[in-house]
């Protein structure tokens, strides 16, 4: 008992950023904050049951809240302002590169979106990026195949012109 | 290159902003602020059943609680310094075997539920010791709602809300000498200065989220259980002691520190009283359970954080951070269990510097009813 304050700080300062950088993927930082806070207050409650690693599960469970607690509207906005925020970001290097990469990005849908940002910038094993979302490996597998197949053929075709207009429309992925 | 590579490189780079010192001093105070059910550490082994006291022992209890003159008040040596804050000797002081006894019997008097959830609401607090003239205790309490859906194909509900931090009874004078602040600075223990926990004065916004995974609506004994698997508990003793004991056979990923197994009994049984939507065969078997481990001692009467009175059980725990009592408050007319405590004998670690008898955290149920209302959700 008197230990798990201080495991819990522990984990969440080893954690919080990845949340929060996770949640910022996926609904923007107007929102992010909020959501990592409820977050790790659902954490605390339920410290017992985190598994170690906790990354996993704690982004299983901040994707509950975002789901739960965030109207989908706000959402929207959040992440159409959060994905416009991504092109704009001023890199010297390879430019262009990273822009096709992030515009391609934008184009996909949601789902195709989240299978790619867990795997390539939240580094997981698509192990535990099924327990993330909550399928099993082998589905996980054949979603992400088709992500990157959807995402290398963004690349060949979505002009850079598109992307505002694909940012827009975001709005209909949400349900 | 590689696609999955290009996009590792298009990450972009203030997704890595670290957190700020007051936002993480926030978020930080604002979860362990929240109220955790208590689950217990596994033991090492299973002690030696001891349940053995039969009908003989249940009359008896009931006979004594109606009011026939009880000569033979068989108070249990306390196991720990005296410690129930606000206790008052009853005038006839019952054993808590008598208590639970009596408690079991009138729980077999309610009827069993219909509805389409079972609702639970709950106050709850966590006692910080604080301040810089003075020390003093602060208490930052809670609310929560728990929906148990009876179908499997509903969700249940939980929300909660911090409800805020205040001076406990009894140390607003000191609150006033400490300048009447309205945040407190705690030090976490081993982690010295980085460790430093900022405690809010203001309440929050309720928050709900679902709990079910599939259909487990709850956490019985260190397992996912289903609302049919906790209808159909067994309701004797001796078979739900034992069911309860499968969860605490393998190993798992919970705390490390020992505990024994009548101690680890004490605190499962005690949250399946609380709040578990169980049979009234099934909550009398748990007073049962209750009343036949080792350890376990009246109070007499005692009066829990909202001012209610009822029967104490305390036992013993000795933990890391020092020595406590675990408290359960009931009334043994109707078999309810109000409140479940921890109490300071002789605190360390995060409570270091609580006086004997302060209840260091608290849950108190304040509903526990079958309802076919829908939850509110915030």
């Amino acid at each position: 008992m008197t230990d798990d304050s201080q495991q819990f700080t522990t984990m969440y300062d080893e954690c919080r950023q990845r949340v929060w950088a996770y949640v910022v993927s996926q609904a923007g930082r107007q929102v992010a904050d909020e959501v990592v806070s409820e977050t790790f207050a659902i954490a605390w409650r339920r410290f017992d049951d985190v598994p170690d690693p906790a990354l996993p599960w704690l982004l299983g469970v901040a994707r509950n809240v975002l789901r739960d607690n965030i109207r989908a509207e706000i959402r929207r906005e959040s992440l159409a302002a959060e994905l416009r925020a991504w092109t704009e970001e001023d890199h010297a290097e390879r430019v262009a590169e990273r822009l096709a990469v992030v515009n391609a990005l934008a184009s996909l849908t949601q789902e195709e979106r989240e299978l790619l940002i867990l795997v390539a910038w939240q580094g997981l094993t698509p192990r535990d990026a099924a327990r993330v979302i909550g399928c099993s490996p082998a589905a996980f597998r054949v979603r992400l195949h088709r992500a990157r197949k959807r995402l290398v053929q963004a690349m060949r075709t979505a002009p850079v012109a598109r992307s505002q207009s694909r940012v827009r429309n975001l709005s209909e992925e949400w349900s | 290159m590689n696609p999955m590579e290009q996009l590792r490189k298009a990450r972009p780079a203030h997704l890595d902003t670290p957190v700020d010192e007051g936002t993480r001093a926030a978020e930080l105070t604002h979860a362990m602020a929240q109220f955790r059910p208590a689950k217990p550490a596994r033991a090492r082994k299973i002690a030696k059943p001891v349940w053995g006291l039969g009908l003989v022992g249940v009359a008896a209890a009931t006979a004594v609680a109606v009011g026939i003159t009880a000569t033979g008040g068989t108070t249990s040596a306390p196991s720990a310094p005296a410690v129930a804050q606000g206790a008052q000797p009853a005038a006839v002081k019952l054993s808590a075997k008598q208590v639970l006894l009596v408690a079991a019997e009138s729980s077999l008097k309610a009827k069993a539920g219909s509805g389409a959830y079972w609702y639970v609401e709950s106050t709850s607090g966590n006692a910080d010791i604080v301040g810089t003239k003075v020390r003093y205790t602060v208490n930052s309490l809670g609310r929560s709602e728990t929906w148990i859906a009876r179908s499997p194909k509903v969700d249940s509900w939980w929300i909660s809300q911090n409800l805020g931090t205040k001076p406990a009874p009894g140390s607003e004078a000191a609150w006033k000498r400490d300048g009447s602040p309205t945040t407190w600075s705690v030090k976490g223990a081993k982690r010295g200065a980085t460790g430093k926990r900022v405690i809010d004065s203001k309440a929050g916004k309720p928050f709900g989220n679902p709990i079910n995974v599939g259909d487990k609506v709850a956490d019985l004994a260190g397992k996912n259980v289903s609302f049919a698997e906790l209808q159909t508990l067994p309701t004797t003793a001796a078979a739900l002691k034992a069911r309860l004991l499968q969860g605490y056979a393998g190993h798992g990923t919970e705390s490390n520190d020992p505990q024994d197994a009548d101690a680890w009994l004490f605190q499962v049984t005690s949250g399946l009283l609380s709040s578990m939507p169980v049979k009234p065969a099934v909550r009398a078997a748990a007073y049962q359970v209750l009343a036949g481990l080792d350890g376990v001692r009246s109070l007499g009467e005692v009066t829990d954080a909202l001012g209610r009175k009822g029967q104490g059980i305390g036992r013993a725990e000795n933990w890391p951070n020092g020595q406590y009592e675990r408290q359960i408050i009931v009334d043994p007319q109707t078999g309810v269990l109000l409140t479940d405590q921890i109490v300071a004998v002789h605190a360390g670690g995060q409570w270091a510097g609580a006086k004997p008898g302060t209840v260091v955290n608290w849950n108190a149920i304040t509903k526990a009813a079958w309802t076919d209302d829908k939850p509110v959700k915030p």
